[in-house]
Formats: C-alpha cells, sequence, structure tokens
C-alpha cells in the first residue's frame, strides 16, 4: 500500500498565511506605489502652474511698474495661455484623484490648486477691468465633498457641456472651475455676494448666476449677450 | 482615509488569495503522489451497491448497467435498489434487473428520503464496504479497483471519486462541467488537508463498518452526504480521493432546476453548520472543528458578503449610470462614457488573483490530463459565464438559503 498522504501536514496552513501575506503586502505595495506616482505627479502638475502663474504676476509687475510699455496686450496673452493649460491639467488631476482608491491625501494639495485658481481669478478679472479684455469669463462652482450621487452626475454632465464649449469656442471664453467647498475665502466671497447655494453653479462674468445644470446652448445664449452685461 | 467598502474588498481578496495560496501548495506538494495507485488487497472485500430511487424510471436502467459492467468479481459484488416508494415504472425496470442478476436486489419501501433508504440499505448490506450510487448517476467500471486499496489505511472511512456531468451539450451543463472539474481538482489536492467535506452519491465509498458506528445518514439532513463527511471527520476519520477515473451523472437541465438544487445543498451545508457549531465553539479536538467547519463557515461567509458587495457595487453603477445618461438628456448633451483605467493597490491585487485563477485551470488540465485545445474551443464560452456569474449565483443562493433556514422552510427541492 503506498502511503499517499504524509501525516502532520497541517503546517501547510501556516505556510499559505505567511506567503499569502507576503503576496498581499506586494500586491498593496505595488499599488500604493502607483498610486503614490499619480499623487506626485498632481503635485508636480501644481508646482509646475504656480511657477508658471507666478512668472504671468511677476511680467505684468514688471510691465506695470518698470516698463513704461503697454501691458495689457501681453498680460491678456499670457493669461489666456495658462487659463487652458490650467483646465487641461485640472481634468489631469480630477482623473488621477478619482483613480487612488488608497491614498487620499490630496485634500490639502487640492486647496493648494484651488488657492492658485483663485489667485489666477483675480488677476483675470483685473485684467477685465484694467485691459478691458474682451474675452467673456465663466467661474463654475461645483461642491468636491458631496456624495449625494444626484449632484455628482449633474456636476459630471456640467463639465463634459463646458469643456465640450470650451474646446469649440477656445477663443472666446476662460473657463475657471472651483471647488465651493474647500473653506476657500474668495470662493466664499463669491458665493456669498452672489448669494449662490446651489450646486453646480455658474457665474458668467462677475454677473449673470446660473444655477444647477445648463445645456451648452442655455451658456452659448449668455456668452453672446455679453455686451449687455460686460 | 480608505472607505469602508475598500476595507471589505481588501478583505474578501485576502481571503481569496489565501485559499489559492493553500491551493497551489499542496498542487506543489502532491502533483506526483496523487498519481500513485494505491494497491490492492491480498483479498479482495465484499462491496455492496446501494442505490437509493425515487421515480428514476428514464435514468435508473443506465445506472444499473453502469453497475453491472463493473470489473468487479460478481460473487464480491452485492447490488441493492431501495425503491423508495417511487409512482413510475422504477420498480418494474429494477425487477427486471434483479430477475436477469442475481447479485441484484430491489427493496422496496414506503417514501422517507435518501437518507433513510441509504440507513435500510445499511442495515441488511454484506459488504465490508458500500457504494452510494444515485439512480442518476454512472460508475466507471474501475471505479472499486481503483479505490479499495484506499481502505487498507483502516482510519479511511470514505473514498469519494472525481466526477462529472454525463452529458455537456446544453450551456448550463457546460458551466457545471467546469465546476465539477475544479471541484474534483480542489478534493484532489485538499484530501492531504482533510478538506474534502462532501462524500456524494456518485459512487463514493464507504467503510461499513465506521459508518454504521458513527450512527449512519442523518434522515433530518437535505445534504447528507456532506452531513456524513462532516461526522467522519469529527471522529477523525479520513476520507480519500482517487484520481484515476470519473463517475458520471445527469445534472440540472435548466436554470431553475439548478437553482433549487443549489438552494438545497446551501440549506444542507446551512443545516451542517448549525448542527455542528457547539462541537467547533467548545473547540472539540477534531479534525471537524480544527479544519472543516472553520473553512466551510468562512466559505458561507464570503458568499454572503459578496452578495452585498456586487449588488451594492453593481446596482450603484445602474443608478449612477441612469443619473448620467438622465442628465446628458436634460441638457440635449450627446451621451458618450470614458473608462479611465489606473492601476490601484485594489486592481494590482485583483489581477494577482485572476492569474491565480488561470493558474488553476492550467493545473486542471494539466492534472487530468485534458485536451486543452480541444476543451477550450469547446468549452471557452462556459467557462467565461462560470467566472463572470457564479460568485453572484453562489451568492444569491447562500441569501435565499439562510432565508429559507431561518423561517424554517425545508424541503426537498428537485
Amino acid at each position: 500500500m503506498v502511503q499517499i498522504e504524509k501525516e502532520n501536514n497541517n503546517i501547510v496552513f501556516w505556510q499559505a498565511a505567511v506567503i499569502s501575506i507576503v503576496v498581499f503586502l506586494l500586491g498593496l505595495f505595488v499599488g500604493v506605489m502607483f498610486e503614490s506616482q499619480r499623487t506626485e505627479a498632481t503635485m508636480l502638475t501644481i508646482s509646475s502652474l504656480t511657477y508658471e502663474f507666478s512668472n504671468i504676476k511677476q511680467m505684468t509687475f514688471y510691465y506695470q511698474q518698470i516698463s513704461n510699455k503697454d501691458y495689457c496686450e501681453e498680460a491678456i496673452k499670457q493669461n489666456f495661455k495658462f487659463a487652458n493649460n490650467n483646465l487641461k491639467k485640472g481634468q489631469e488631476i480630477e482623473r488621477y484623484e478619482n483613480a487612488n482608491i488608497l491614498i487620499k491625501t490630496m485634500d490639502s494639495k487640492k486647496r493648494e490648486y484651488l488657492l492658485l485658481k483663485t489667485e489666477f481669478l483675480i488677476n483675470t478679472l483685473i485684467l477685465k477691468e484694467k485691459c478691458n479684455m474682451s474675452q467673456n469669463m465663466i467661474f463654475y462652482f461645483y461642491s468636491d465633498k458631496t456624495t449625494n450621487k444626484n449632484i455628482i452626475a449633474q456636476q459630471a454632465v456640467q463639465s463634459k457641456v463646458l469643456t465640450d464649449l470650451h474646446n469649440k469656442q477656445t477663443d472666446t471664453f476662460i473657463l475657471i472651475p472651483l471647488a465651493a467647498d474647500l473653506n476657500n475665502t474668495v470662493v466664499d466671497l463669491l458665493l456669498a455676494s452672489h448669494n449662490i447655494t446651489q450646486m453646480p453653479s455658474l457665474l458668467i462674468n462677475n454677473k449673470i448666476v446660473l444655477s444647477g445644470i445648463q445645456s451648452e446652448s442655455e451658456i452659448e445664449r449668455y456668452l453672446q449677450k455679453k455686451n449687455s452685461f460686460s | 482615509m480608505v472607505e469602508f467598502f475598500t476595507i471589505i474588498s481588501l478583505t474578501l481578496i485576502y481571503i481569496s488569495l489565501y485559499f489559492s495560496t493553500l491551493f497551489l501548495l499542496n498542487y506543489f506538494k502532491n502533483k506526483k503522489r496523487i498519481y500513485e495507485e494505491p494497491l490492492l488487497p491480498k483479498k479482495l472485500p465484499r462491496v455492496s451497491v446501494i442505490i437509493p430511487a425515487f421515480n428514476e424510471e428514464k435514468t435508473i436502467a443506465a445506472t444499473l448497467d453502469s453497475v453491472i459492467a463493473l470489473h468487479y468479481p460478481k460473487n464480491l459484488l452485492e447490488v441493492i435498489v431501495i425503491n423508495d416508494g417511487s409512482t413510475d415504472k422504477t420498480r418494474a425496470i429494477a425487477n427486471r434487473y434483479a430477475q436477469q442478476y442475481n447479485y441484484v436486489k430491489v427493496l422496496n419501501k414506503t417514501n422517507s428520503g435518501k437518507a433513510d433508504s441509504l440507513n435500510k440499505g445499511i442495515s441488511i448490506i454484506k459488504g465490508e464496504f458500500f457504494v452510494v450510487l444515485d439512480a442518476d448517476s454512472y460508475i466507471h467500471p474501475e471505479a472499486i479497483y481503483k479505490s479499495i486499496g484506499f481502505f487498507s489505511d483502516s482510519n479511511v472511512a470514505a473514498v469519494t471519486p472525481p466526477m462529472c456531468p454525463r452529458n455537456t451539450k446544453k450551456i448550463i451543463e457546460k458551466i457545471q462541467y467546469w465546476e465539477y472539474v475544479f471541484s474534483s481538482v480542489l478534493k484532489l489536492f485538499f484530501q492531504s488537508i482533510k478538506l474534502i467535506y462532501v462524500t456524494h452519491g456518485v459512487g463514493s465509498i464507504f467503510r461499513t463498518k465506521i459508518i454504521k458506528k458513527i450512527g449512519g445518514f442523518d434522515t433530518k439532513n437535505l445534504t447528507e452526504d456532506l452531513e456524513i463527511a462532516l461526522r467522519i471527520y469529527k471522529y477523525n476519520y479520513k476520507i480519500k480521493s482517487p484520481i484515476f477515473f470519473f463517475n458520471t451523472t445527469e445534472v440540472p437541465k435548466t436554470f431553475k432546476s439548478l437553482w433549487n438544487q443549489r438552494i438545497r445543498w446551501m440549506m444542507g451545508t446551512i443545516q451542517s453548520l448549525i448542527k455542528y457549531k457547539l462541537d467547533f465553539l467548545k473547540l472539540q479536538p477534531n479534525i471537524l472543528c480544527r479544519i472543516v467547519f472553520p473553512f466551510m463557515l468562512i466559505n458561507v461567509i464570503i458568499l454572503f458578503l459578496s452578495f452585498f458587495i456586487i449588488s451594492y457595487f453593481l446596482l450603484n453603477q445602474i443608478y449612477n449610470t441612469f443619473l448620467l445618461l438622465y442628465y446628458h438628456i436634460i441638457v440635449g448633451q450627446s451621451i458618450s462614457f470614458y473608462f479611465d483605467f489606473f492601476i490601484s493597490g485594489l486592481t494590482a491585487l485583483t489581477t494577482g488573483l485572476l492569474i491565480l485563477f488561470f493558474v488553476s485551470i492550467v493545473i486542471c488540465f494539466k492534472t487530468f490530463r485534458l485536451d486543452f485545445k480541444k476543451s477550450i474551443i469547446y468549452f471557452a464560452r462556459p467557462l467565461l459565464f462560470y467566472i463572470l456569474f457564479y460568485v453572484m449565483f453562489s451568492a444569491f443562493v447562500v441569501i435565499m438559503s439562510s432565508y429559507k433556514v431561518l423561517k424554517g422552510d425545508i424541503q426537498w427541492f428537485k
């Protein structure tokens, strides 16, 4: 009779436990590594945008204070270029954030990024005021922390509508998406001064408030009326 | 902060990973040993074949034909058909065989269920060992010859062979083909760690003395074949599984009959868990409490949790998709969805598990020396169905069975 089974095989349960823990941790490590890379990429993106924007600010300051040359044309051009780049990078940051499951440490980075965007928003408002910038401005307010699926879906569709419209009319308006619930003073001031409580909402040229989800044609209609309120 | 859903998913992934590793370790430790054929005893023992039958006129003749074709000395063979109050031609067909073959007998009784029929059979058989063969199952001609050697170890109480569906024409039968092949492989490699927890009625062989000693089959349990395996382990006896042949059986041909069968199996499992819960909680020093019970319990819990996780995930996806579609339509935006694939901790681990699953499929082919090319062409689609829907199907079965057990709605489904 062949002894098919060796007695005391129960050690295999412990061996399996050790190996599976090692493999599990290895898998987690690989996943965390990928997620860390994305967090790192986000930080680099924000740093690069901050650098880019500081450049614009310095250039404006130089033209305003040192050079006598009319700075408006160049400032508007650089501001516009930054706006488009900022929008593209912002979408990338959002995709990275949604993909991260284990590392959710992006909150502080998002605040930092929002601060940069509000600084840019102020710069855009100044240019509009001082240089008579012809392009429209759309400030898109959304909730970053909401768990309401209805609002999340509305925001997803609204973002798509705005992105599609922006792709069609890149040169005619500046789009600045702003998270409304990250405790940013400028954003809070804007919300309060325009009595915006519903998300998503659009603020066109710092005057017209459109609350709730808006269609492309509706937004286009308000953009075409720019002369009446700019 | 990692979400609750992520923590549950990681826990389930770890448990799956643990069992996959356990399987692979046992595979590498035993892959050669499982082919070592046990030697036949010098004197062949007397073996009885018990065939409990209730309204099996369509299949019993073929079942008896398979028994007649057994390569085992007929003077050492005793075949007893227990006609469990059939109202069709089962009795007449069995009688015909009894008239033709002197070692075939028919015992008629009023209907009392399979377990009771088996106990009646055990009480009258003369065999040192007995085979339990359902009246819709077919024994391989070499089955007894290739199995009897395992009983040279006096602690072996049962030998339960690999089995597969008799017919694989319909897709539902092909899906079950994969399930049966996988479970046969698991049995082969888990036998050394005593993790065979069912001695099915498709030609399992039992040592009569031990089964009588431990009290025969449980007439109250819906799955007497599972319960008897647990009791064998409770008394620290062993169960073995040979590799050398496949017995075959009729499997459900419709989704409804498959659903009913699985509900019955799962209800029997839950009944057994309830029956042995005190032994487990008192940490009795036996194989049942140390190995089999925790394994079964974890299995049921995983399926239970899987139901909620998969349901939550699916419903969430459906609801989100509905909302997105709705708002796309509201604003007259062209509908388009894009899918971003990023590797996260979860996807890395899930990919690893999928690789392990495919390794297990390769092991199945290698172990049973199946024709890889032919099987993939013939069975690829059912395999895909099996991978995609089996967990969800089993999870639903667990939920429904738990509900029925709690309600006390315990009956034989067919």
